[in-house]
């Protein structure tokens, strides 16, 4: 059963990277940098415990805020951009920030080791090693996939409170058109940029939880085909509605290792499937649409079965 | 004295080199500025050069001419495909989504050439004849690559047919106006269909035409091409200004000479942290590029 | 197309309940033996993991044609389970999870590539008998993952490859003795690979701390670059005879064409296992001509020939590069290591002869090699093994120096 744990794990991993490109969707903004932020989770919430022998769970948060500040230093400058050149700028700085990551050195020597295992910390291009956490703590797999649906879960219900809310109207005005949502007094900038922050911060969180699982991290992690996927996530799944990056998660994840029959095929089917979603089903799996007729169908049976329920009330 | 020589040497050869680099945003800029789309799968186009190319060589006899030819047809096919695929289907949808689809597009056919490779070659790099190689020009102190001088000439010969094609024919005629806006070609009469599908394949043939370019100057072909070429031309489109066949160039000689010169003079490491932060710079800076004139968006 | 959607729901929900009963059924049949084999069959490490595999395939269809492992007396067949990680740590560690839960294999194979090996390592239990640690207790060990010190992550991991420091002491100090004195040393990394930059740190540079020798000149580049014209220049300006390639062949190919275009021939050029790959000769021609690098094993031993002879024909390659020796030796080291350790392999008793073997493996002294070596696991759970050396000459690997017989050309 380990091996579930450990794909449910990494399930839920990917929901929340989902949900971090999905923040910023709903405001417009296609961001493919998400990589960055998820990196820089990764090593701050490591380097927490690994250095400072600091709580996982206050050092996945610090991760998480990590992420969303590095995301305010992209956001800020960035809000003039539009659509392509936003994407492209967000490539830029991930990239800028994989490669730091990738060179970056601190950390203390460590006494017990073979030969060139002989720090703790990141080491530059030989990456960050000995995230041993979950094991000194004696974490199994399955609490740690637990701990993981936890957060998943958070996140989630935020987003359902933010679905329900007036705020998410705002932001998928300013993502229709921003010239009618700062003429009906939307504060477009403020909307964008703490859409974006939250973006970071999901990211964060999620590449701390990412670090401990593989116990070892190094800079070529964090690709830019770690952002494709996550964007993909949110563009099959569905980025109409909160439901649509779970599902894209959710799938992309578990279908390469039910596919694995046929693994040798699976990447080709990967890229077939994005391609065949976006001619047939460009809103994605889940569209709003769809949402709403299952909300609808459901409420009409809790309607019909309310005035069944009153009828025979009366008789 | 070694150290100006050395730095003029790099120079130039980043300008020639980056020709390839132009080739390839210049493919990436008709489509952006034609059809409004950022085209992931235009590496690819790249890459089938690269492979028709590499095979090309492998006739004995023949010239390089033809080979170069049949790069180019190999990438406009593969344009061909992009069009009929990502781009005719998806034309009234939104263009991130047109966008996704070559993304899907990207990823399926480069799995599917590095199991070509695989399957025929039991490796994913395979020998790309350099017929002029060893050949060196001297200038002075100065040495240019034979092969350098080639591509610089084949970059340059296909440039000036198309500012020829764009500037001097009804059919650039009718790209420019399509460019502008696709309802004005409508009004004018013009088969924006075809001019757009005709836009794919140029922009494919060059992209074929840099992927022979780039197999042959390394002496490599491989499948990972085209994931190198999309990071490099889009690096150098959005660098020139994207939009703007001009940009491309300025941006693909540009970026040639960043990288070679970056790692002459800095620290290696951070080579592509401080080239990606420099683009950053231009996108917010100047987001029309070095060479692209600014367009007010004022409301 | 709704109806189509419902139908697709169904079905794949239907194919996730079969997967998840598939691989939750244990492999294990009665009466055989399970091995794992996780290795980058797909993606950037397919040339490192390709040749391995099929090296234990050959080693495993051989003892199983000849009955199979002896089990308390009886033959019992190997089952060899393949995974593919595709290069990635995160295709890796559910994977080896997957092998030592579902698969129940009594030991685990893999990786190739260090960073994914680093990952799976990471999962098992760090010290023998330690109670707090839930960590996975599988004995694993891999037949290359170079990286200096990786199989310190656990006492659970070994490593049959031998060790890049002494490799390197040895190459340089025989090239020294050959052809030395040399003035200028200097160096080339692939600074973006994890394994290249670990070998100059700790294996390079402290060949050269121990002479007292600073590097004249240290350039830098990535396995994917197109033009090493600087890098060279740099090179050829500092007059390097000795020069230290810390690359893969990708690189390694480009760098020496640029050197023979610009006229850098330096004296000596030696690099790691990173050149054992053919495209050296068949992509780099002449450049690379006279490059030497150390080896473990290689197919102009005379006890190597048979396998050569299997590989060829399996993949149709005139070269076999010695990833697939060390996968072959390293299947019948598992296949000793499990004779000896008097193993009940039972459904009940894994956990035991799963230590069993551990142990085992830990103690092997005076091992002879199907290639005619002695090995010995040394305190890391290194292989410790004679290193030989490799050179390119005429355009093929021609086998340069054996402690035995010395310099052979």
């Amino acid at each position: 059963m380990g091996y579930w744990y450990t794909i449910a794990a990494l399930t839920g991993i990917n929901v929340i990277l989902a949900y971090s490109v999905y923040s910023s969707f709903i405001t417009g903004q296609v961001s493919l940098g998400q990589a960055a932020f998820f990196g820089v989770g990764a090593y701050v919430a490591a380097s927490l415990t690994t250095l400072l022998d600091m709580n996982f769970f206050v050092a996945v948060m610090f991760g998480g805020m990590a992420g969303g500040l590095l995301s305010l230093l992209v956001g800020f400058p960035t809000l003039r951009l539009k659509g392509y050149h936003f994407t492209i700028a967000t490539v830029a700085f991930a990239e800028a920030t994989r490669v730091i990551l990738h060179n970056v050195k601190f950390g203390r020597p460590k006494e017990d080791g073979a030969v060139g295992d002989r720090w703790l910390g990141p080491d530059g291009p030989v990456g960050f090693r000995h995230i041993s956490y979950l094991n000194d703590h004696n974490i199994s797999s399955g609490e740690f996939a637990v701990l993981v649906w936890c957060f998943v879960l958070v996140v989630v219900g935020a987003f359902i409170i933010l679905e329900r809310s007036r705020i998410s109207i705002l932001m998928r005005t300013i993502s229709e058109d921003e010239v009618v949502a700062r003429s009906i007094g939307i504060s477009v900038a403020k909307t964008k940029i703490i859409a974006f922050a939250c973006g970071g911060i999901l990211a964060g969180i999620s590449g701390g939880l990412y670090a401990h699982l593989l116990t070892f991290i190094s800079g070529n992690d964090f690709i830019i085909h770690l952002s494709t996927i996550a964007l993909a996530f949110v563009v099959i799944g569905g980025g109409q509605t909160l439901w649509g990056p779970l599902f894209g998660a959710i799938i992309f994840t578990l279908l390469p290792e039910i596919m694995r029959p046929i693994q040798s095929f699976r990447i080709e089917l990967f890229g077939l499937l994005i391609l065949l979603t976006m001619l047939f089903r460009p809103s994605g799996a889940i569209s709003a649409n769809w949402v709403r007729k299952i909300r609808f169908s459901l409420l009409r049976k809790q309607s019909v079965t309310n005035l069944r329920s009153a009828t025979n009330k009366e008789n | 004295m070694e150290f100006i020589t050395d730095l003029l040497q790099t120079i130039l050869d980043g300008l020639l080199f980056g020709s390839t680099y132009a080739l390839v945003a210049i493919g990436f800029t008709l489509i952006w500025g034609l059809l409004k789309i950022l085209n992931l799968a235009h590496g690819q186009t790249v890459m089938v050069g690269m492979f028709v190319g590499m095979l090309s060589t492998k006739i004995p006899g023949l010239p390089m001419i033809v080979g170069v030819l049949m790069a180019m047809i190999g990438g406009a096919l593969v344009g061909l495909l992009i069009d009929r695929i990502c781009y005719r289907p998806l034309r009234k949808s939104h263009e991130l989504i047109t966008m996704i689809a070559t993304l899907g597009f990207w990823i399926l056919l480069e799995e599917i050439f590095i199991k070509i490779y695989f399957n025929i070659w039991f490796r994913d790099y395979v020998a790309f004849e350099n017929p002029f190689d060893g050949f060196v020009l001297e200038l002075g102190p100065l040495r240019l690559r034979y092969d350098y001088l080639v591509t610089l000439g084949v970059s340059l010969f296909l440039v000036l047919t198309l500012y020829f094609v764009v500037f001097k024919t009804r059919l650039g005629l009718a790209m420019r106006m399509v460019s502008e806006d696709h309802d004005i070609g409508y009004l004018m009469g013009v088969s924006v269909a075809q001019v757009l599908t005709i836009a794919f394949l140029i922009s494919a043939a060059f992209g074929g035409a840099a992927g022979y370019l780039i197999g042959m100057t390394s002496n490599i072909a491989g499948p990972y091409a085209g994931s190198m070429a999309v990071v490099k031309g889009l690096f150098a489109m959005v660098l020139g200004g994207a939009g703007s066949v001009l940009g491309a160039i300025a941006g693909g000689l540009t970026l040639g000479v960043l990288e070679l010169v970056g790692s002459f003079l800095f620290s290696f490491s951070y080579r592509d942290a401080i080239a990606m932060l420099f683009l950053f710079a231009v996108l917010i800076y100047r987001p029309q590029g070095l060479i692209g004139s600014r367009s007010i968006e004022r409301i | 197309m709704r109806i189509f959607f419902k139908k697709l729901k169904f079905l794949s929900l239907g194919v996730v309940l079969v997967a998840i009963c598939n691989s939750v059924m244990a492999f294990q049949a009665d009466g055989t033996i399970t091995i794992c084999s996780i290795e980058p069959l797909t993606g950037v490490g397919t040339a490192l993991g390709a040749p391995n595999y099929i090296g234990k395939k050959i080693a495993v269809d051989e003892i199983n044609a000849s009955g199979g492992i002896t089990v308390q007396g009886k033959k019992v067949k190997i089952v060899l389970v393949s995974e593919d990680d595709n290069t990635k740590p995160e295709q890796g560690v559910p994977l080896f999870r997957k092998c030592a839960e579902s698969a129940k294999a009594l030991v685990i194979t893999g990786s190739q590539y260090s960073r994914v090996t680093e990952s799976m390592w990471g999962l098992l239990q760090k010290k023998l008998d330690d109670a707090s640690d839930p960590g996975l207790q599988v004995p694993s060990i891999s037949f290359l993952s170079m990286k200096a010190g990786i199989t310190g992550v656990s006492e659970w991991a070994f490593r049959n490859a031998g060790s890049e420091p002494d490799q390197h002491e040895l190459t340089v100090s025989l090239m020294e003795k050959r052809y030395g004195p040399f003035k200028n040393y200097a160096g080339a990394v692939e600074a973006n690979e994890a394994h290249s930059v670990a070998a100059w740190k700790a294996a390079y540079l402290p060949v050269l701390d121990r002479r007292k020798i600073k590097p004249v000149e240290y350039v830098e580049w990535f396995e994917t670059d197109r033009d090493f014209s600087v890098q060279i220049r740099k090179l050829k300006r500092a007059e390097t005879d000795f020069f230290i390639l810390s690359s893969h062949f990708q690189a390694n190919v480009g760098a020496m064409l640029e050197a023979q275009r610009q006229g850098f021939k330096p004296k000596m050029v030696v690099s790691h296992i990173g050149a054992d790959a053919v495209e050296m000769v068949d992509l780099g021609k002449k450049s690379t001509e006279g490059i030497v690098f150390p080896a473990a094993i290689h197919m102009a031993f005379p006890q190597v020939k048979n396998l050569a002879d299997e590989y060829k024909k399996r993949t149709k390659e005139k070269y076999m590069p010695q990833f697939t020796g060390l996968g072959y030796e390293g299947i019948m080291i598992v296949k000793e290591a499990i004779e000896r350790a008097n193993i009940t392999n039972t459904p009940t008793s894994l956990a035991q002869d799963r230590r069993k073997v551990r142990d085992q493996l830990a103690a092997i002294k005076n091992y002879k090699s199907f290639a005619g070596m002695t090995l010995n696991m040394n305190a890391n759970r290194d292989i410790e093994r004679p290193t030989y050396l490799v050179r390119i000459k005429d355009g093929d690997f021609k086998l340069f120096w054996t402690p035995e017989k010395q310099f052979l050309f």
